[in-house]
């Protein structure tokens, strides 16, 4: 894929209305960003999680889905490298001689509504964490411009954050994690809130960043989302005892959809 | 403005002399009552009030008090059953926090404060050792003014060259509390923004024990009450780290309040002192702080606005700053201490009344009116000021005392503000 590429981002949107997305800082498609082999991750080396084998790749998505307390943010961290693992081992590309850079977009809810900023302010965080201090300068200001342009928000840089609705916010927390410039991007339930239009806009754009090249985690308890969203799925499930660490295993989304389906049968067949 | 000048003699710099050290070298108990006193010419009784040494009377009746307590029984014993108690109920939690070596290493510090035997004690045989700020007070206590009617025609009141002569006497005052409101201010608006008031509302009660310590030990009250909110701190921020701040600070709240009390108890005169502090009534500093605390305040206070991106980074997204590299929990420190620095300058130098009203009345006005953090610090700090001087003018007036009037004003100003944004949605 050519690092430019223009892609029809929104179905939902005007057809004349292209998506321009850099391919950003993704290495080729072959070779994983990101490599898993048996480890397990956890606290005060108690683990929390295990791993037999992931590999993230640019141009895929990675659904992370289990129950409450199985370890998906866990597994997140361990990913990133904010947790190192207790046994096996990580690795991670250094795409153009530097390390991974991670994107990261918040949930629109979990956001606090009373300080005052902008919608350019929020789309600023991600770039801001990156630099000293959190100044950012003229160039950085000119790449979150760029970034709302590009997901069509750009006309509510300077209207409140909070007085955007739910799908708005959550297009701009996106324009401000793409604009500084991601390997991978993580996206903690994005359509968590948004009504079925928004949440509908929402996975067609990231399944544009995905064909666009971008290597995105998310973490979903939404079938519907990660069938529609994802290319593989790591799905966590909780150790038979209590604090036995959870297991992962890796599916497609069609497997998932089957399983859950099945699921559902045998709950509803019990009922009747 | 109800007082002109009656004062031709300028107040005396008060440096600590070699035989007398100071008890608050660089922060004076010089009454508002008494300065307005001085400048009052349409008021000749006011210099007979003033003329009242309200600290002897303070010393007088907290003397009599304590000496009930003492002969009905050990004073201090309190102070230990307090400790012994609260140490068993914390016990547990404190062992299970880790923290234990630090409480039990405080509790200790304090209570042998409390039981220690000072240079302070020798005042049951001189009641009223001479200091600096005595000195000054006395002096001014005792000045005549028999050219006022002269003085009163020649600058009549709110005239310019009165309103000078005003600002050439309080200067110092003016300028840290000017400091104070821009610092206060700007810091005051995250403090409000990250739910943090209570931590603000704890930090000049632990300030006040460092106080104390001072006061007791005949020592100037700004390096122990650095110590005393630098251990505050550390045991707040590691109490934080282990989920237990909730408990830590109500507590840190009422341990100040009664330990800087106990520390100094039967000795009146350091009693009055620090009740003044509290009370906020006597705002004097003399240009020795006002020219250490200013520029230290105005630092604090840019650093804190300077990094405000960094803040909303924080309470935003943690995770993002967290995957950029950044510690949270070293980022939340350092915004904790740029807040206890203006807390401890600010207490000490103006007292806890008006170090918590400039810290968040102009944060509170201004937060509703404005969409991003820039404009609204340099809303709080322009209103801040203008409080400042606002309170001060009330203050000379009517004779109302200099941070009690700050903070009214403050009050007035925030209702407003909020009545308005109400009705403008």
């Amino acid at each position: 894929m050519a690092p430019d590429t223009c892609i029809n981002a929104d179905s939902s949107h005007d057809a004349s209305q292209i998506i321009h997305i850099p391919l950003m800082n993704s290495s080729p498609l072959s070779s994983p960003l990101i490599e898993v082999r048996a480890a397990a991750f956890g606290y005060a080396r108690r683990s929390v999680v295990q791993v037999d084998a992931l590999h993230l790749r640019a141009a895929s998505c990675l659904g992370l889905f289990g129950p409450n307390g199985a370890g998906k943010t866990t597994l997140i961290r361990g990913i990133t490298g904010l947790l190192p693992p207790l046994t096996g081992d990580v690795r991670r590309a250094t795409p153009y001689d530097r390390p991974l850079q991670f994107g990261y977009m918040p949930q629109h809810r979990a956001m606090e509504p009373g300080w005052p900023m902008t919608a350019l302010d929020a789309a600023s965080l991600g770039v801001s964490a990156q630099r000293r201090f959190g100044w950012i300068n003229r160039a950085d200001r000119a790449a979150v411009h760029e970034s709302l342009a590009q997901l069509t928000v750009s006309d509510l840089a300077d209207r409140p954050f909070s007085k955007l609705s739910g799908g708005q916010q959550q297009r701009v927390l996106l324009a401000g994690a793409l604009a500084a410039r991601p390997d991978v991007l993580l996206l903690d339930e994005p359509t968590d809130g948004l009504d079925v239009q928004s949440r509908q806009n929402l996975l067609d754009l990231l399944r544009t960043l995905t064909l666009a090249g971008l290597c995105i985690v998310m973490i979903s308890h939404e079938i519907e989302d990660l069938m529609q969203a994802a290319t593989q799925i790591a799905w966590l499930r909780p150790g038979a005892e209590p604090g036995d660490p959870s297991t992962t295993e890796m599916i497609t989304p069609a497997t998932l959809a089957e399983r859950v389906l099945n699921t559902r049968r045998l709950a509803q067949e019990r009922a009747q | 403005m109800n007082v002109s000048i009656t004062l031709d003699r300028q107040l005396p710099q008060h440096a600590p002399t070699p035989e007398t050290p100071s008890k608050r070298h660089a922060a004076s108990s010089l009454s508002r009552r008494r300065q307005s006193a001085l400048l009052s010419s349409k008021h000749p009784r006011r210099g007979e009030r003033a003329g009242v040494r309200g600290e002897r009377q303070g010393e007088l009746i907290m003397r009599s008090r304590f000496s009930d307590l003492e002969s009905s029984g050990d004073l201090r014993s309190p102070a230990k059953q307090l400790s012994r108690d609260s140490t068993s109920a914390h016990g547990d939690a404190l062992r299970a926090e880790g923290l234990l070596p630090l409480a039990k290493s405080c509790l200790i510090l304090l209570l042998l404060l409390i039981a220690l035997p000072t240079r302070a004690d020798d005042r049951h045989h001189h009641p009223h050792p001479p200091t600096p700020a005595r000195d000054l007070l006395n002096e001014i206590d005792t000045i005549q003014s028999p050219s006022s009617t002269a003085q009163e025609v020649a600058n009549p009141p709110r005239s310019l060259p009165h309103r000078w002569r005003l600002l050439q006497l309080f200067w110092p005052v003016l300028l840290t509390a000017a400091a104070l409101a821009i610092a206060g201010s700007i810091a005051g608006l995250f403090v409000l923004l990250r739910g943090e008031a209570l931590v603000a509302l704890a930090m000049p009660q632990v300030v006040a024990i460092g106080v104390a310590i001072g006061l007791r030990m005949g020592w100037p009250t700004l390096p122990p009450a650095m110590v005393a909110s630098a251990a505050g701190l550390m045991f707040f921020v590691a109490a934080k780290r282990r989920g237990a701040g909730h408990w830590v600070l109500p507590s840190l709240y009422v341990a100040g309040l009664s330990f800087s009390f106990l520390i100094i108890a039967s000795h009146g005169l350091d009693v009055t002192e620090l009740q003044g502090m509290f009370v906020g009534v006597d705002v004097a500093v003399s240009v020795q702080r006002a020219l250490l605390a200013a520029p230290i305040l105005l630092l604090t206070g840019i650093i804190v606005a300077a990094l405000w991106r960094r803040w909303l980074v924080l309470a935003q997204a943690p995770a993002a700053a967290e995957l950029a590299g950044l510690h949270p929990a070293r980022q939340d420190a350092l915004f904790l201490s740029l807040l206890t620095t203006i807390l401890l300058l600010g207490t000490d130098s103006l007292g806890v009344v008006m170090a918590l009203a400039l810290l968040f009345l102009p944060a509170a006005a201004v937060l509703p009116w404005f969409r991003r953090i820039p404009d609204a610090m340099i809303a709080a700090a322009a209103l801040g000021v203008a409080l400042t001087f606002g309170g001060f003018e009330l203050s000379n007036a009517f004779d109302w005392p200099f941070s009690q009037s700050v903070g009214g004003l403050g009050f007035v100003i925030v209702a407003l503000s909020h009545l308005a944004a109400r009705w403008r949605t």
